[in-house]
């Protein structure tokens, strides 16, 4: 009788505890696989955590740099170098940016179908231009306006703008309601009909709401700026492109020129690399630009945040170790229990080697389908699981690499475990062990 | 021999064997009591990161006839959950005069003029937490910022002060500009600037000029706004330990006696949470997933193995049947079998886990903000204790059961 058919036997007719000891493989791997793809969850939600704080830096124009000038036309701006369009996208790209904001503040007149519409609440004077006229915003990225970033704007309908969008505004609810407006609509805006300024048509393609407790208008705090003099529901955002539409006869607005970007981080850990690379960049004069970080949030929660990674890696360590721990001691101990069996082999002369192979074998054959089968169900209970964890049920599944590893490491520790476990019975003569039978 | 004497000599005999289980039981209760200690240790540092997030919210008062009083603050931050990391504000506008009554120069070549010689007076209890230092940046350039202690004190804008040949120790007043007219004679601490430009100099009236702005102290605004000799305030700015509790906080604050809350204006500034919420929330979620995976599979992991253990005494029991020992008797050496080996493990597991969560402590970032410890809870050990004693005992009394039920001629054959 050969090596493999006496393995198989073994499995088949002691299949009592074949089973029992396939479950508790299957068990323990189950439980070793679950254990990576919490791993997985915990950096990937840690990650967004992170970015989640908000953390980002400012570029501005230093304006102390260049000093003022008027022109012909009455219009006072700085002389200084401004942001161009050029450097946001140059800094845009560096690895590590999740995403950055610039925009150019007006006060702008909304038509539609020729006619200027008014104001959400506010009473009429009967001046189209005034009862019109509203806060505009230019934006790259709407998302990261700070207007929806600190939760005082939040998106009902649409989509945000991105740096593709063309002639979009979005709008408020309130202001949509008043107005008869909807996702689709064709708006115009115009800066200043008074000054020849160019009317551009646009596509509402987002509508906001006012998150009503979390701002209070009245609140002298507030700065006195151009966004002061305006209602929150009255305020429009519009596609960056419009800034070089509008604002064609001014040379300090638009036009491809700003006063300030924000850029986010994804890793907050990163920021002060992110912002070294930043300085790095060549053909960039930092005389004329002052660079502003926002992290307050991760440095107040960055030590929590870490220890709660720590403490979710420690509890998947300890599972590990434990697993290993415990199935080394399983192995040992069946083995243990074949000494009849050992004897009985050595009796009708199978050689030592021989018998330890066959316990590789067996134990193998166990490994193997216990491996598979909890690689399949751990994929299968991934959703559930992923469901439990909020949301994230791509992260938890674990990768195909990640398996073949973890299966490698657990044979090479079962066939470590199956050695050892063999090293007191090839100590031994076969006299020994016949004598010591149970 | 009874089954007690039997048990003994088993365990004394078959020492590797109890060993080896004493260990697995061991390992397993070990893992248990880490894993609640562990849960309670991330829930804590859940509460720093929401703590760390400076939530709170702000009252507006200024509708009040008497806006905040003394009493009203200390009520409010007696509510717990309130830490004591709070500003109090209120905001009037004055005419600035020097000591012999003559009117200060003010910015004036640009905005729209309202009141001249005049701007706004912005009255913290601590000048550095105010927005235009924190956020409009605002820079002290001299002297110092404006604490609780300080009373009848200015903080004026570089410009300002070099118009009015201003120096740091001069007096000024300040004068209402509306209503009853009402002075004040404060005494400038600091001077300072901003660092970036209003981009609405020519829309705004000259008083928000950044140039033509005064901070000053509580009890100032108090004469100023209310005519009276103490430091009521139109806004409180308060922040709460847990963001969850916000809602709360507010409900029991609206509880305090004397206020109007109605006519207030109460917002929350939460937007920190709102953001972070979902992947706070996911992680204490796959804390709580993987803790109670690991719970079911070692538990199942354990009644396997005392089956598996004693599937291979099989051998054993049919030796004892066939001598004639009872069921009974059987199941009762194996009882005492696995209690003298489970009890000292739970008992022993006490002292590994606390061992184990220690190295998991030395991992953990302490700074004195942070208070993060884990350590192991008696409780939780009892617990775990008790409920892996009574699966045990479950789990053996089955398997022998099973086995007793086979015939002692059979088993032979096995």
């Amino acid at each position: 009788m050969n090596l493999l058919k006496r393995s198989f036997l073994y499995l088949i007719r002691k299949w009592r505890i074949s089973i029992l000891l396939l479950f508790i493989i299957f068990i323990v791997s189950t439980l070793v696989l679950s254990g990576i793809a919490v791993l997985n969850a915990e950096e990937q939600k840690t990650e967004e955590l992170k970015e989640a704080t908000g953390t980002s830096f400012s570029i501005e124009r230093n304006y102390g740099s260049g000093g003022m000038e008027t022109d012909e036309k009455g219009n006072t701006y700085l002389k200084s170098d401004a942001i161009t369009e050029d450097m946001i996208r140059k800094i845009g790209n560096i690895d590590g940016i999740s995403g950055y904001n610039a925009t150019v503040e007006s006060i702008s007149c909304v038509l539609k179908n020729g006619k200027y519409i008014p104001h959400s609440e506010n009473d009429l004077v009967g001046w189209d231009l005034v009862d019109s006229g509203t806060l505009s915003i230019t934006n790259i990225n709407s998302k990261y306006s700070t207007y929806f970033i600190s939760n005082i704007f939040e998106l009902v309908q649409g989509e945000h703008i991105t740096q593709d969008t063309k002639n979009s505004i979005i709008v408020s609810e309130t202001y949509a309601k008043k107005n008869n407006l909807k996702l689709g609509d064709t708006l115009t805006v115009v800066n200043d009909p008074e000054n020849d300024d160019p009317f551009v048509d646009v596509k509402i393609i987002g509508i906001f709401r006012v998150v009503t407790d979390a701002i209070d208008d009245s609140d002298d705090k507030k700065v006195y700026d151009l966004a002061a003099y305006f209602e929150y529901n009255d305020y429009i955002f519009l596609s960056n492109d419009l800034s070089n539409k509008l604002y064609v006869n001014y040379d300090d607005s638009g036009n491809g020129q700003y006063d300030v970007v924000d850029y986010y981080v994804s890793n907050a850990e990163n920021l002060d690399n992110i912002i070294q690379e930043v300085k790095n960049i060549k053909d960039i004069n930092w005389k004329n630009f002052n660079i502003y970080t926002d992290d307050k949030v991760y440095q107040n929660t960055k030590d929590s945040i870490d220890n709660s990674s720590t403490l979710i890696i420690s509890l998947i360590v300890i599972a590990i170790i434990v697993s290993v721990g415990v199935i080394s001691i399983i192995v040992f101990m069946s083995i243990k229990g074949r000494k009849r069996e050992i004897g009985i082999l050595l009796s009708i002369g199978k050689s030592k080697v021989v018998i330890m192979f066959q316990f590789i074998i067996e134990t193998m054959i166990v490994a193997l389908i216990s491996f598979a089968s909890s690689y399949f169900f751990s994929k299968l209970i991934a959703g559930s699981l992923g469901q439990a964890m909020g949301k994230i049920a791509e992260s938890v599944i674990i990768q195909k690499e990640q398996f073949i590893i973890i299966a490698g490491i657990g044979i090479f520790i079962l066939l470590t475990i199956v050695i050892i476990s063999c090293i007191p019975i090839m100590k031994r003569k076969p006299k020994d062990i016949l004598s010591q039978m149970e | 021999m009874n089954f007690i004497k039997r048990a003994y000599l088993y365990t004394t005999r078959k020492k590797l064997k109890t060993i080896l289980l004493f260990s697995i039981i061991l390992i397993l209760s070990t893992l248990l009591v880490v894993c609640f200690s562990i849960n309670s240790s991330s829930n804590m540092a859940n509460a720093n990161v929401r703590k760390g997030l400076k939530c709170g919210f702000t009252v507006n008062a200024k509708t009040l006839k008497n806006g905040l009083n003394e009493n009203i603050i200390k009520q409010i931050l007696n509510i717990d959950g309130i830490t004591d990391d709070y500003t109090l504000r209120s905001y009037t506008i004055a005419e600035y005069r020097d000591l012999n009554n003559n009117k200060l120069k003010t910015k004036d070549d640009v905005g729209l003029k309202v009141y001249e010689h005049a701007g706004k007076v912005v009255c913290d209890n601590f000048s550095e937490k105010d927005t235009y230092f924190t956020e409009e940046g605002f820079k002290l350039i001299s002297g110092e910022a404006i604490t609780p202690e300080k009373k009848q004190v200015a903080l004026i804008h570089e410009e300002f002060a070099k118009n009015n040949n201003l120096n740091i120790g001069d007096y000024i007043v300040l004068n209402t500009v509306e209503g009853k007219e009402i002075s004040i004679k404060v005494q400038i601490i600091g001077i300072f600037t901003n660092t970036r430009k209003a981009d609405t100099e020519n829309y705004t009236d000259t008083t928000n000029l950044y140039q033509n702005t005064i901070f000053s102290d509580l009890s100032t605004a108090s004469k100023l706004n209310y005519e009276q000799d103490n430091e009521n305030c139109q806004y409180g700015d308060f922040i709460v330990e847990d963001p969850l509790e916000l809602d709360n906080i507010i409900s029991q604050m609206k509880n305090i006696e004397g206020v109007s809350w109605d006519s207030c204006v109460i917002t929350k500034s939460d937007s920190n949470y709102e953001n972070t919420k979902e992947s706070l929330e996911g992680l204490a979620k796959i804390v709580s997933t993987a803790i109670i995976v690991i719970f079911i599979i070692s538990i199942i992991l354990i009644i396997l193995i005392l089956n598996l253990w004693t599937k291979h005494r099989v051998y054993e029991i049919g030796v004892f049947l066939s001598i004639g020992i009872k069921k009974a008797d059987i199941i009762w050496q194996h009882i005492t079998e696995i209690f003298i080996v489970a009890i000292p493990a739970f008992i022993f597991s006490f002292v590994t886990s606390s061992i184990a969560t220690k190295i998991v402590e030395s991992k953990l970032i302490s700074s004195i903000t942070n208070s993060i410890e884990i350590s192991v809870n008696i409780c939780d050990w009892l617990l775990v204790s008790g409920i892996g004693l009574i699966i045990i005992l479950i789990a053996t009394v089955i398997s022998i059961y099973q086995i007793t039920k086979i015939k002692p001629r059979d088993i032979f054959t096995i």
